[in-house]
């Protein structure tokens, strides 16, 4: 191990003790530690961009004028000067003409990309759940694909209850309220499902990143003793 | 006549009164004849044997009374405290009831007169005159009664008799009550607080002030000492203000505080209480100074105040000390004796809500609890150990044992099918906190292709991820966007797009490949990719290599069969069917699982205990 790999383990112990100052509420050493990690994401990110973008996307074609691809750097060049603009009251609006630009492209992109990827692939495989191939085989019916079929209609029903009743909650009354309250409870049992896989799941990531940076320590602790 | 214009000086000793005295302060001489209109003497009227000379002024008064204000204010209130005129048959036997001294001298001079009409008919010496003298006389009892008039329709003033109830009980008496509830309890003892009630309901100005003392908690001691210091004679201090009340008795009454002048210093003085009762024997000239005098009887309630005109004022060292014996403390005074019990309670509300001013009333809705962190630090401290004592005593690390889901062993799957025919895209996008939980994973998954001889492109658009781990071909600008345009584009004929010339390498990332492993930790991601790329390039069937928590938010993505695989976590590294060593030691991770279950399990039956407690706390309440 050379000294470099040793003063980085050091440093890593170092910074490590002090995120598990936390655990004696918001210290000092954790704020270090903090804005340590900020100030060189933010410096590191930096560099990047300078390196993979504004350079070879944005100067480099200017160096090809009067070319077409010159040309069309320009219109992302003026974009960029007018954002600059945002950091003047008075003038702050122009900079409203890239970032309309830029909003506009992005809601565009997420409505089409929310119809297209989620909602209609979602919808087809509720439906497909009950097509009858995968209900029956060789004229039998297979129980398990209809259970988890009628399940799987069940829980998305029952979910979007729990929104619309969570609305229409105080209007509702009578027989009526009864039964949408019920299926609202119904969708709640679903929703609380999936919010214990994803504490599950967090659990287990957060078990497994704790593991390990303690087997590191473990592991410099070792090398530092000769063990 | 002093020279100061709103002195007095007693014609007896030359003592300085106040304009409005009506007796020496010194030697208690009347001092009546300042009051005397000009050109009238009563004193001389009958013994004057020369009425040449009493003629003319008289009726110069009798004329004068047109114009003179006495007749307005003074004369319409005394009529109305007497309950004015009712009938218009008896307005003038009510209203010669109510007559001034000085208009029954006049009258009692005309009719011992030798004439009937006395000296006036030998000063008109016609007819005419002795009209006018009549119309004078008419024109001035009519204005009486308009005004009074006038003022009952304005201002219609409960009587008396109207503030007495059903039982016969005046008003004044129903507020006392009030204040003293246990002694209307018994109603055979008519005392309150040692103090006999007369059977009549009347109550002494004696035994108020009694009561007012108990109310504000002043000694008998320091009273009697008031009670000496009344009884001197002492200077004046500002004549310019006579009326200088007992400081009980600045409270004693029910106006409110506005409708009356401020008292200018609180000072013992003894209120004369004849003078409530004289009436001016002298006649009230016009001027001004004198005006004030003569209003002064006639207000309500103006015998504790104002209408002590002759009321003796101490000088300033014995004010001072009478004050201090007598007057309580400030925040023991009353504002008004006869406060009722909702009122103080009122007054204390406001008082309360004054402390209250820059005290946090509401509750915070999240205050620091310091069991919490002390629970915190407790439970991460275990889990550190429990970790700790897993790796320093559980031997080697070794792969998790789990079964392994549906979802990874489609994912081992489809890699394993994979061929050296089209090269497979690894999209990085994972932070330095997963890496434990996703690298492993990645470093076997480049094993197997490399096995494969599959050829791979690594892209990431997380600068963090171009120096985690595998370094990666090409850095994509704009996170999703970028991988967007780069799914959506073309070659132009003209050239190259400035989104091409960032590329190091070719700018079509997406060509000839047919397999996509996404590398991330965030199901945001996953799904973004799955919206906008995807749908773009069909062909390109997409795996996931994620994190625990990522997994359920993208099952129902493989459900509907858009993701080929997922591998969550360094926990289902075995599904990957290799016999290599994770880099996760297993019982450190069955430590720690365990011990979560245990604290989960503990929570949940205190939380289900202490929902039941506070369910049956409030049954009972």
């Amino acid at each position: 191990m050379s000294s470099l790999d040793l003063l980085l383990l050091l440093a890593g112990l170092v910074l490590s003790l002090m995120v598990f100052g936390y655990l004696f509420g918001d210290t000092v050493l954790f704020g270090i530690a903090l804005y340590v990690l900020v100030g060189v994401t933010a410096g590191f990110t930096t560099l990047v961009l300078l390196q993979k973008v504004l350079i070879p996307m944005l100067i480099n074609p200017l160096t090809t004028f009067p070319e077409t691809s010159a040309l069309l750097a320009l219109v992302p060049l003026l974009l960029s000067l007018l954002l600059i603009f945002i950091l003047f009251k008075k003038s702050s609006k122009i900079s409203g003409i890239p970032l309309g630009f830029l909003g506009g492209v992005l809601a565009a992109a997420l409505i089409v990309g929310v119809s297209r990827g989620t909602v209609v692939p979602q919808l087809l495989s509720v439906i497909d759940a009950f097509e009858p191939d995968r209900l029956t085989t060789a004229g039998m019916p297979v129980w398990s694909a209809i259970f988890e079929a009628f399940m799987m209609l069940a829980g998305v029903l029952a979910v979007l209850f729990v929104f619309h009743h969570r609305r229409t909650q105080k209007t509702s009354d009578g027989n009526w309220g009864t039964w949408l309250g019920g299926v609202s409870g119904l969708g709640q049992v679903f929703v609380g499902i999936t919010f214990g896989a994803v504490f599950v799941g967090l659990f287990s990531t957060g078990l497994t990143a704790l593991i390990a940076y303690v087997q590191n320590l473990v592991d410099f602790v070792r090398l530092w003793i000769g063990g | 006549m002093s020279d100061n214009p709103d002195l007095r000086i007693c014609p007896n000793c030359g003592q300085e009164n106040s304009l409005y005295t009506l007796r020496c302060i010194r030697c208690g001489e009347e001092m009546e004849e300042l009051f005397q209109l000009e050109g009238f003497d009563p004193s001389e009227q009958l013994s004057n044997d020369s009425p040449q000379e009493d003629q003319a002024p008289l009726s110069e008064v009798l004329a004068s009374l047109d114009d003179s204000p006495l007749l307005a204010e003074p004369v319409e209130n005394h009529v109305d405290e007497n309950g004015g005129d009712h009938a218009g048959d008896d307005q003038s036997s009510v209203v010669e009831k109510e007559l001034p001294d000085w208009l029954e001298r006049v009258r009692q001079r005309a009719q011992e007169e030798e004439d009937a009409s006395g000296e006036l008919s030998k000063l008109g010496h016609t007819s005419k005159e002795r009209r006018q003298v009549d119309e004078a006389f008419d024109d001035i009892l009519r204005r009486i009664r308009e005004q009074n008039e006038r003022e009952k329709t304005r201002k219609p003033r409960t009587t008396e008799q109207g503030m007495v109830d059903e039982k016969g009980d005046p008003e004044w008496l129903r507020r006392i009550r009030e204040l003293h509830p246990k002694n209307e309890e018994d109603p055979r003892e008519t005392t309150l607080k040692g103090l006999p009630l007369e059977d009549d309901d009347a109550w002494t100005k004696e035994e108020l002030q009694e009561l007012l003392r108990r109310e504000m908690g002043i000694s008998e001691h320091a009273d009697q000492a008031a009670e000496d210091e009344k009884f001197e004679e002492i200077e004046t201090i500002d004549s310019a203000e006579p009326s200088i009340d007992l400081p009980f008795q600045e409270n004693f009454h029910n106006i409110a505080d506005d409708d009356q002048d401020e008292p200018q210093e609180e000072e013992p003085a003894e209120p004369e209480e004849e003078a409530n009762a004289e009436e001016p024997e002298s006649f009230p000239d016009n001027d001004p100074e004198t005006e004030n005098a003569i209003d002064e009887p006639e207000e309500p309630d103006g015998g504790l105040q104002d209408q002590e005109g002759a009321v003796e004022q101490p000088d300033e060292e014995t004010a001072e000390e009478a004050e201090s014996e007598i007057t309580p403390p400030v925040d023991k005074v009353l504002p008004d004796l006869l406060l009722l019990r909702n009122q103080r309670e009122r007054a204390q509300v406001l008082r309360e809500v004054i402390a209250q001013e820059g005290q946090r009333t509401i509750t915070l809705l999240h205050e620091p609890a310091r069991q919490g962190k002390i629970g915190r630090f407790v439970l991460a401290l275990m889990l550190i150990l429990a970790v700790l004592g897993g790796i320093l005593f559980g031997g080697e690390a070794g792969i998790a044992n789990q079964p392994i889901p549906a979802p990874a062993l489609a994912f081992e799957e489809n890699l394993r099918s994979i061929t050296s025919t089209h090269p497979v895209l690894l999209v990085l996008d994972y932070h330095a906190a997963t890496r434990g939980d996703i690298e492993p994973l990645v470093q076997e998954i480049l094993a197997i292709l490399d096995s494969n001889r599959v050829t791979t492109r690594i892209v990431t658009a997380n600068p963090e991820n171009l120096w985690l781990g595998e370094t990666p071909d090409e850095f994509i600008p704009g996170d999703m966007l970028g991988y967007l345009s780069a799914a959506v584009s073309s070659d132009p004929a003209w050239g190259q797009l400035p989104l091409a010339q960032g590329f190091s390498g070719d700018a079509k990332i997406y060509h000839e490949v047919d397999q996509a492993i996404l590398i991330s930790d965030s199901s945001e991601f996953v799904r973004a990719w799955l919206e906008q790329v995807s749908p773009w390039q069909s062909g390109i069937q997409t795996s996931v290599v994620t994190t625990s928590v990522s997994e359920p938010m993208l099952l129902p993505y493989f459900e509907s069969g858009q993701l080929r695989g997922i591998i969550a976590g360094a926990s289902q590294f075995r599904a990957l069917g290799t016999t290599q060593q994770g880099s996760i030691n297993q019982y450190a991770w069955q430590a720690g699982t365990l011990l979560m279950m245990i604290v989960l399990i503990l929570g949940m039956i205190m939380k289900v205990d202490e929902d039941r407690q506070r369910r049956t706390e409030e049954r009972s309440q």
